[in-house]
């Protein structure tokens, strides 16, 4: 039994975080649902969706790589000043060069909020279109 | 569309002029991390997705970074951090207003480092105090980066950290930004 709880104490504070490859998203929505509830009022949205699973789907707007594999696929409108900007899992990072811009793609992530955009993190490419 | 011209073409004629007056420099992949350190436990998190908008004239400069994206190497430290300590349900954003003094001098087109001061003020789980520091702002290539360095004390921020884990937590912990290349806005 003490065996058993120290075991599990020990791989419980080692845990690492979790990938989100197989988790069911709390959310899908298209890109544009998920900036209209941001844009209209983002405590609201925040309750809705910050820490939650959120599936979206939009257009590629750009691919940003920050080097230390830290890569970022933001979706949006060409001219519309807030755009979903989704920071990608490492191992996710590996499916990029597959994605041009423009292209419909499918991501989902954890939604940390609203800056400049709204945020996804821990981001997988679920589809491309 | 006729408009957006028409806003091209003024900008080609008053730009030169007010270049230096008018220059706003922003980025959105600012990387802010911090760092407690105990003999016990270190504990580092990093964030590479912080708003940041700096007036060149003014000096005013901004940062806005998401409570949530603070990512552990341990997912109880990132639990813990996000529902005990800073409690981002509640207040997802840390944001920072203030003044780099002598921003003015740092000129866009030549290639220097400066070293300036910044204060202002940190507003983190819903409290707000002045802090200040020092920046170093590099120009190279046109590229404009700059890195800072400062700490904060957790209970300055009504950041309580339970008794039973106190000796795990340093009460001050150093706090780093850095912005590889601000862009034109």
């Amino acid at each position: 039994m003490v065996v058993l709880a120290v075991a599990w104490a020990y791989r419980e504070f080692n845990r690492k975080p979790a990938g989100l490859g197989n988790s069911q998203p709390a959310f899908v929505l298209s890109d544009q649902q998920l900036l209209q509830s941001y844009e209209e009022n983002e405590e609201a949205a925040n309750k809705n969706y910050l820490g939650k699973i959120v599936q979206v789907t939009g257009k590629v707007y750009e691919v940003v790589n920050q080097g230390d594999s830290a890569t970022t696929i933001v979706i949006g409108n060409e001219q519309a000043m807030h755009k979903v900007s989704c920071l990608l899992q490492q191992d996710a990072a590996t499916q990029v060069n597959k994605i041009s811009k423009n292209e419909l793609v499918t991501l989902k992530g954890i939604c940390t909020g609203f800056l400049m955009d709204v945020e996804l993190n821990q981001c997988v490419i679920v589809e491309i279109k | 569309m006729k408009h957006f011209f028409y806003f091209l073409l003024a900008g080609t004629i008053i730009l030169p002029v007010a270049a230096q007056a008018q220059v706003k420099l922003f980025t959105k992949t600012g990387t802010i991390s911090f760092h407690s350190k105990t003999p016990i436990e270190n504990i580092y998190a990093i964030n590479n997705k912080g708003l940041s908008v700096w007036e060149l004239s003014s000096g005013k400069i901004e940062f806005a970074v998401l409570m949530k994206g603070f990512e552990f190497e341990k997912a109880l430290m990132q639990e813990h951090f996000n529902e005990n300590y800073v409690e981002s349900d509640q207040y997802p954003k840390a944001t920072f207003k203030g003044t780099i003094n002598n921003s003015n001098l740092v000129l866009l087109d030549a290639d220097k480092s400066y070293n300036l001061t910044v204060s202002g003020l940190l507003t983190l789980h819903g409290i707000s105090k002045e802090v200040s520091t020092t920046v170093l702002i590099v120009v190279k290539n046109g590229k404009i980066r700059s890195s800072a360095n400062f700490s904060i004390l957790l209970a300055d921020y009504k950041i309580k950290i339970p008794s039973l884990v106190a000796d795990n937590i340093n009460k001050r912990v150093d706090i780093s930004v850095v912005v590889n290349a601000y862009q034109h806005m």
